[in-house]
């Protein structure tokens, strides 16, 4: 598995992160050896037997939240919820 | 009064006998102010006091110092866990096991250095910048838990809390000449300890020497109904444990340990630390357990995995730094982006991509594969032999800089702990002598929830 830079920025988008481009070719370098080392994981015979049922899973698309959550909250400020303080400090 | 090699019974002793109880809480807390070795982070001398005014005087830990990984909640307290992201935020309740602590009489005197989120293996992973070894300055102290690590290698304390999700208590022992124990996963509570990967995370203790760590271990297990993975077995006398001899236990040297990348003064002091066991009665084999060789990538693809799922909470709106935003989206991509360090963004996108749709059947179930063949087989070893031994590192603490370029370089730094993570298996790393003299470890792994045979071997070695 080779990553690249667009690669990096879509993983970026579904993890909620800012990444600036250099970054994001350098990540593309790093990752690209981290997940080659992985796929020994393929390597060991009988791995793949008697695997489980599939999960179902989502499209890899990042969506925005829910409308319906920030309606539903105390305090919202346009599309951002206000919480609470917690913790008080001096 | 100096705390350095004193241990944590004989200071609770002389405490339960008499002694002032705040007076080894005291020097500690001050030398802990002087952030030798960049360890510590600052922690209020008033809050030091308020715990010598209340502390059980006939408490197992009575007047003991201790220090805190800064991943672990102490209500009041700052808990950081090492990131921009934390700055600022306060405990609003404590861990269950800072709370066993406190009601065996121990104190707690500071919170630790430690890598981001607990993302690392060297401790240079730091919004506090990188922690140093106390027998080597230029030297890292290991990590995650570096910070507690070094407190208790430089005499600041005797015990400290560090956390385990593959190797982070063992690893820092083993660069700093201590021991370091991780008992079977759900042993002590997770309640309280800032989740990085939630199928592995485990408190873990750091002393100086097996029966200090046994003591500290025994007084924060036991099951808690606020963690749901915590187990209801009985705890046992794991001190008392350490009192066992190892004749006629049945030892097995692992195979894995003694590959390549492992030091040849690393294998040396284990070979030795073998020899003598063997000489105190202990039967001793050879084992292989093949599918441990898959280890490290199946714990690089789902303790990512994990994390990229758990940090999705640092949003700048439930915890977390908040960043100017004009939208919802943005306060997350910009608060995200200048919170999270570097390791930390780069584990959550490798998790990401092994959770993806298109990857996961690729990644994640197949490491989920590889994780449940290496326990089976591990439990299968455990079957032939009482306990599983290998250096806990393959090579002593690198100097600071060397690794930190080159990611892979650094992961392979935990290749001989994460299989007992993956397993959930206790295991603990006990000093067995120098190498260029700096310390070497051994590790002895043994069955789930049998860590009292675990504790006997180690007492034998160190």
């Amino acid at each position: 598995m080779r990553f690249e830079a667009a690669t990096v920025q879509e993983l970026a988008g579904l993890s909620r992160l800012e990444v600036a481009p250099e970054r994001a070719t350098a990540l593309a370098g790093e990752l690209s050896r981290i997940v080659s080392y992985v796929e020994m994981l393929a390597a060991l015979e009988g791995i793949d037997e008697g695997r489980p049922g599939a999960t179902p899973r989502r499209d890899d698309v990042a969506r925005p939240g829910s409308p319906r959550l920030v309606e539903l909250a105390a305090g919202c400020d346009a599309d951002v919820v206000r919480l609470p303080r917690v913790v008080e400090t001096e | 009064m100096t705390p350095p090699a004193i241990t944590a019974r004989a200071m609770a002793a002389a405490v339960r006998g008499g002694a002032d109880p705040g007076a080894w809480a005291r020097v500690a807390a001050d030398r802990a102010a002087a952030n030798p070795w960049n360890a510590f982070r600052p922690f209020h001398r008033e809050a030091v006091e308020a715990q010598v005014q209340g502390l059980n005087r006939a408490g197992r830990l009575a007047g003991v110092p201790v220090v805190l990984k800064d991943n672990l909640a102490d209500e009041g307290q700052p808990c950081g866990c090492a990131s921009r992201a934390l700055e600022g935020y306060l405990a609003p309740y404590s861990a269950t096991c800072v709370a066993r602590l406190r009601a065996e009489g121990a104190v707690v005197v500071g919170r630790s250095n430690m890598d981001e989120f607990a993302m690392g293996s060297s401790t240079e992973n730091s919004a506090y910048g990188p922690a140093r070894n106390p027998l080597d300055e230029r030297r890292v102290p290991g990590g995650s838990s570096g910070g507690s690590a070094a407190a208790v290698a430089g005499g600041v304390v005797p015990i400290a809390l560090g956390s385990e999700t593959g190797g982070s208590v063992r690893q820092p022992a083993s660069f700093c000449g201590i021991v370091g124990f991780k008992p079977t996963y759900g042993r002590i509570s997770r309640h309280g300890l800032v989740a990085f990967a939630s199928s592995l995370d485990i408190v873990s203790p750091f002393a100086l020497d097996t029966r200090d760590a046994a003591l500290l271990a025994e007084v924060m297990a036991g099951h808690d109904p606020l963690d749901s993975t915590s187990l209801r077995e009985p705890v046992g006398d794991w001190e008392g444990a350490c009192d066992g001899v190892v004749s006629g236990l049945r030892v097995g040297v692992l195979a894995e340990g003694e590959g390549e990348g492992v030091e040849p003064g690393v294998a040396a002091r284990v070979a030795e630390a073998v020899e003598s066991l063997s000489r105190q009665g202990a039967v001793v084999s050879r084992v292989s357990i093949p599918a441990m060789r898959l280890a490290l990538a199946a714990y690089y693809v789902i303790a990512p995995g994990e994390a990229s799922s758990n940090l999705a909470r640092f949003d700048g709106v439930r915890y977390g730094s908040r960043a100017a935003a004009s939208t919802l989206a943005e306060l997350y991509l910009h608060g995200r982006g200048q919170g999270l360090g570097p390791e930390v963004q780069r584990r959550i996108l490798l998790g990401t991509f092994a959770l993806s749709a298109g990857w996961a059947e690729e990644y994640y179930v197949r490491a989920q594969r590889a994780r449940a063949r290496i326990t089976a087989d591990m439990e299968a070893a455990l079957r032939e032999v009482d306990v599983l031994v290998s250096p806990t590192s393959p090579t002593v603490a690198f100097k600071i800089g060397d690794r930190a370029l080159d990611p892979l370089a650094m992961y392979l730094a935990d290749i001989l702990t994460v299989p007992a993570s993956l397993a959930g298996l206790p295991a603990i790393s006990v000093p067995c002598g120098q190498s260029e003299g700096l310390p070497v470890g051994l590790q002895i792994t043994g069955r789930r929830n049998d860590e009292a045979t675990v504790l006997r071997v180690a007492s034998a070695v160190g």
